[in-house]
């Protein structure tokens, strides 16, 4: 027999405390998989799918619709079809003797440190363990590390994951040089040296895809593997100055909600919260300078150019390079396959927009899960 | 995100600025302290302890510690911004304005108009403002009609530590008299509040809760208490819009107006006696521009028009209560 398998309230992102239950997707009764999307969860900064952690049938909704329940909190039991209720009764009795602060913790939290790279003090965050070739996550134009929350936890059980706010971003400074792909691909290869990470897997989103094309281009050695998530630059793509414009213009959360909606599928997942930390970046002095200068760069045809120019080289690397895209990102476009040299491989996401890592976390974690542990 | 009280982001704010710009300056009683007495120079740091730390830093140039006489101070700092410096002149107790206002208002306030755009008059007067303290009639008032009343000046009211910090760098690299009202009830108040500089535009409201049935516009100290009136009648399904202008002059009366003609119901909170307070000032500026949105009569939530009572009993009712503003919101969603 199986063990009882707890669903708990996950914890996403740094700051969540609670969440809000927003549907069960599956009836108690049914037989669930794990990695099944379960149910639907709300939070103070978005709503997203948890997905089942182990297999069985869902034999208990502890919290149903509505509830509002603690980061950690029990909120539901699999098991086998089998297992009498008394025993169900007795393991729900015994985890609520643990405190939710104690569950809470074992949740992988990144680690916020600030480091000197490249003449810059920049911000990163660190989980998981200290064995093993380590995960790099760089985040996309006008984000930050925090962007990543739904994929710490699935790989920082397996590795050790670092993300980095690049400069101009987060808390790093906010001094993008001429904001170039170079400008920014030295900063995030200086932090490697700084953090004595020779070898990595780079995974980037967006901007943050093409920094990390342009460090793996420049610097062959150091990446196990790259993979990019709706990267910028790609032949076919095309970036929409309606989105870098409307971000950089708009000065109020009414304003500035509808461009921020352009990056998703569903235009509900953006919460007043999501709208809000945006808005209180922008007023951080040197960002809009710092979004102007490299709005500018992406739009112009150096970079993209030069990048282009070395997709073929970057094609030989052993294991090739992954992209991760949508067919309907309103922010890059979409990759055209037939121009990419042979060595690429686009794995497709449905319903998602440019964010997939987000709108369809569970998804793209497997896929990154099992490149990175092959 | 750090977590700071709206005294040290009100610190924050002015020792990034200090470092920034070597023009910018605090003067007022005991901003620095100490002097002639045993303990160190310049460790108050202002009677609440707002300009904690800066003498130390910048030192008895920039930190000056004045005699009892606001308008020495007012006049002093006036005179500072006209010839290039950027003062932050303190005054200890907003009550205290009374001695020195011509320097504010007919001084200050004017220079850039009567000397034909000539001069400008960078300067931040900033003061400790409202009731709660048990401080008596004299020391408990905030006075913020009587500023924004003026042409010239700006006139700012931070409701939390986030946008106290935002609101100060902004107002010390505005070129114009600002008055910064600091809610001596939210002193101990915590919050996110960035390291970094950051500033956030006069003229803007925040929307801090959005709703659909009703629009409470408030300001400064009254910002919390209607908050978590908002979201305690959200239980019973009442959805309510708050509003915190941030700055009684500007006004961002657009938010308001469009509030409006989404909820069509408001009521206004204001910690001011009911003559020529915001909570008049606003009620007209809906009446007149969005008169066909509204379902009800306009109620304003004050003090009563008598000085703030020194009985402490007398004194918490004296202020908007929350039960005085969700009777105020249950009365007007049930007109007729």
């Amino acid at each position: 027999m199986n063990a009882i398998v707890p669903i708990n309230m996950p914890k996403w992102g740094l700051s969540m405390e609670e969440g809000t239950i927003v549907e069960w997707l599956k009836p108690q009764g049914a037989i669930i998989q794990e990695g099944q999307e379960l149910l639907e969860i709300e939070t103070a900064k978005i709503v997203n799918v948890a997905e089942a952690p182990g297999s069985g049938v869902l034999r208990r909704i502890i919290a149903e619709a509505g509830a509002v329940v603690p980061v950690g909190s029990l909120i539901g039991l699999l098991a086998d079809a089998d297992t009498s209720e008394k025993e169900l009764d007795a393991f729900a009795d015994k985890f609520a003797e643990l405190s939710a602060v104690e569950t809470a913790e074992v949740a992988p939290i990144l680690e916020l440190s600030m480091i000197e790279a490249d003449g810059r003090v920049l911000q990163i965050g660190r989980a998981g363990p200290d064995e093993g070739t380590p995960v790099v996550l760089v985040h996309g134009w006008a984000a930050d590390l925090k962007s990543w929350q739904f994929n710490l936890e699935a790989l920082a059980r397996l590795l050790p994951v670092y993300a980095i706010d690049l400069p101009g971003h987060g808390g790093s400074s906010k001094d993008v040089g001429e904001g170039s792909l170079a400008n920014l691909a030295n900063a995030l290869g200086a932090t490697l040296d700084t953090l004595g990470l020779q070898r990595v897997h780079l995974i980037g989103h967006s901007l943050g895809g093409a920094v990390a094309a342009r460090l793996a281009a420049d610097r062959p050695e150091i990446a196990e593997t790259l993979t990019l998530i709706a990267p910028a630059h790609m032949p076919g793509g095309q970036i929409s100055d309606e989105f870098l414009d409307g971000v950089i213009s708009a000065g109020r959360a009414r304003s500035l909600k509808p461009f921020l909606q352009m990056l998703v599928a569903d235009p509900a997942s953006v919460t007043r919260e999501m709208v809000e930390d945006v808005l209180k970046y922008k007023r951080i002095d040197g960002v809009d300078k710092a979004l102007s200068v490299t709005r500018h760069r992406l739009l112009g045809d150096a970079d993209r150019v030069a990048l282009q120019a070395d997709l073929a080289a970057l094609a030989q690397r052993p294991g090739g390079v992954l992209i991760i895209a949508s067919k309907n990102d309103r922010i890059v476009g979409r990759p055209d396959e037939s121009a990419l040299p042979p060595g690429f491989q686009v794995r497709w996401i449905e319903a998602a927009g440019h964010l997939p890592h987000l709108e369809r976390a569970g998804e793209v974690n497997a896929i990154l899960i099992e490149r990175v542990c092959r | 995100m750090p977590k700071k009280t709206y005294l040290q982001a009100i610190n924050d704010a002015m020792r990034s600025e200090m470092r920034r710009d070597e023009r910018v300056i605090v003067i007022g009683e005991d901003v620095a302290g100490g002097q002639g007495s045993s303990g160190e120079v310049g460790g108050v740091g202002s009677v609440f302890g707002q300009m904690q730390g800066l003498y130390k830093e910048f030192g008895p140039e920039r930190v000056i510690d004045t005699p009892i006489s606001e308008s020495a101070i007012m006049g002093a700092a006036a005179g500072a911004a006209l010839t290039g410096l950027r003062p932050v002149a303190e005054l200890m107790f907003v009550d205290f304005v009374g001695v020195c206002f011509d320097q504010i208002y007919n001084q200050a306030a004017k220079f850039r108009y009567m000397f034909g755009g000539h001069a400008n008059t960078p300067m931040v007067i900033r003061a400790a403002a409202g009731a709660g303290f048990r401080a008596a009639a004299q020391h408990s008032q905030t006075l913020h009609p009587l500023f924004t009343m003026v042409p010239g000046l700006k006139v700012v009211m931070p409701s939390n530590p986030y946008d106290a910090k935002g609101l100060l760098i902004e107002a010390i690299r505005d070129d114009d008299p600002v008055i910064f009202l600091e809610s001596k009830s939210l002193y101990g108040m915590e919050g996110d509040v960035p390291d970094e500089a950051y500033r956030i535009p006069f003229g803007e409201a925040n929307v801090a809760r959005e709703g659909e049935d009703i629009t409470l516009v408030a300001f400064g100290a009254m910002v919390p208490r209607t908050l978590a009136v908002a979201v305690a009648l959200a239980k019973e399904g009442i959805d309510a819009e708050v509003i915190d202008p941030r700055t009684t002059s500007p006004l961002d009366e657009e938010t308001i107006l469009e509030s409006i003609r989404r909820t069509g119901r408001l009521v206004v909170i204001d910690e001011s006696p009911p003559r020529c307070s915001m909570a008049a000032d606003i009620a007209a500026l809906v009446a007149e521009k969005a008169f066909g949105s509204l379902k009800a009569p306009i109620l304003k939530v004050t003090c009563p028009h008598t000085p703030v009572p020194f009985s402490p009993v007398l004194e918490d009712a004296y202020v908007p209560t929350p039960g005085r503003i969700e009777e105020a919101i249950r009365t007007v969603l049930a007109y007729p």
